[in-house]
């Protein structure tokens, strides 16, 4: 049945999406500046100490876990309208004034 | 208020009567009147009592505020704890532990005529008790998709066992941006527009975190079909019969990768 075959490599091509997808996110990175404020999962620096205590959204020097190889992809536009990228490192933007 | 002093173990004795007494200091617990108090008592008594009552009350409406945080964000704080009061004395605390407390409270929301006037906070109540319960419900290890090396060929006629903290809640709301815009840590008020259409969560614990996965209308289909049993080559056609443009590759791959399943059986029969 040529539905059968069409429906068949379109879920063979889901399951080889999902393998791709899965093994990415075995890992986990900590990607920094992509946390919304308060909910990051620990961070260093000034301004912040642990978990849950950014004070400001994507703020640059808090991280949360992301599954491996996602980080860098991820962007967000801030509320004042820039775009902001994640980064494996610690950043300078969107620090909480002190 | 004068309390005739009374000591009950002079008028009866017996588990009859202890029996009676529980069932008096249940229900003056949960009495409209604020000055109930269980005949038996002495005045000292009935005035501890009305401490004791107001620390149960207090339990359960903030066992309630920490179920449906979103809810109370939603409604206001005066109000929820309003509907909390009356929500109290419909569902009586049967366990020692209020941690799944308020299992009938999205139902008695959408019985309530003030609520009505909002009408997607009764399911925002659902897909917060389906965190909740994902978040306590016993474990089991998920399907990995490399459980299915060796099936390629007979994907049409898998069916899933559903992972225990599995739950969907569909809505003709968008129940997830309101539920993700209204997170009572979010600090800042974000410019997110909410979009005007119908939403289904889809509530997983993948390595013991709870997560809420947005379906639309399509992938909805497809996974309630799934939940239900449905071998994959019969929630397709369900969901290509609702949705002729259904793209069914991606939301297999998504459904596949969110921890939903924890295993999967050869349905007999062939697409």
């Amino acid at each position: 049945m040529k539905n059968a075959l069409v429906l068949a490599a379109a879920l063979s091509a889901g399951l080889t999406m999902a393998a791709t997808h899965a093994s990415a996110a075995d890992g986990q990175e900590k990607c920094f500046g992509v946390s919304l404020a308060g909910q990051n999962e620990c961070a260093a620096g000034p301004g912040t100490t642990c978990a849950g205590t950014s004070k400001v959204d994507y703020q640059g020097n808090s991280w949360k876990l992301v599954p491996a190889g996602t980080c860098e992809e991820m962007s967000f536009t801030t509320s004042d309208g820039r775009m902001v990228h994640g980064s494996l490192t610690k950043l300078d933007r969107d620090l909480p004034e002190m | 208020m004068i309390a005739r002093i009374q000591n009950r173990q002079e008028d009866d004795t017996g588990e009859a009567s202890d029996a009676g007494f529980h069932q008096a200091f249940a229900t003056a617990l949960m009495d409209e009147d604020p000055a109930a108090f269980p005949a038996g008592l002495d005045e000292r008594a009935a005035r501890r009592f009305a401490i004791y009552r107001n620390n149960v009350h207090r339990g359960l409406q903030e066992a309630l505020a920490a179920a449906y945080p979103v809810v109370k964000t939603l409604v206001g704080e005066r109000f929820f704890y309003a509907v909390a009061a009356d929500y109290m004395r419909s569902e009586p605390q049967r366990s020692p532990s209020l941690a799944l407390y308020g299992r009938g409270f999205a139902a008695f929301l959408a019985d309530n005529d003030a609520v009505a006037r909002v009408p997607y906070i009764p399911d925002i109540a659902r897909a917060e008790r389906a965190w909740l319960e994902a978040l306590h419900e016993a474990d089991a290890p998920a399907m990995m998709v490399t459980d299915l090396a060796g099936q390629e060929d007979r994907l049409i006629s898998l069916c899933f066992r559903v992972h225990p903290a599995t739950r969907m809640v569909s809505s003709n709301f968008p129940i997830v941006s309101l539920w993700r815009a209204n997170q009572a840590d979010r600090k800042q008020a974000r410019q997110v527009p909410i979009p005007d259409r119908a939403e289904t969560a889809l509530i997983t614990r993948p390595h013991f975190q709870v997560q809420m996965t947005l379906l639309d209308g399509g992938a909805g289909n497809f996974a309630s079909q799934l939940l239900a049993g449905a071998s994959v080559g019969e929630a397709f056609e369900y969901a290509l019969a609702q949705d002729a443009d259904f793209d069914v590759t991606p939301v297999f791959a998504r459904l596949l990768a969110s921890g939903m399943f924890c295993g999967f059986t050869l349905g007999d029969q062939g697409f």
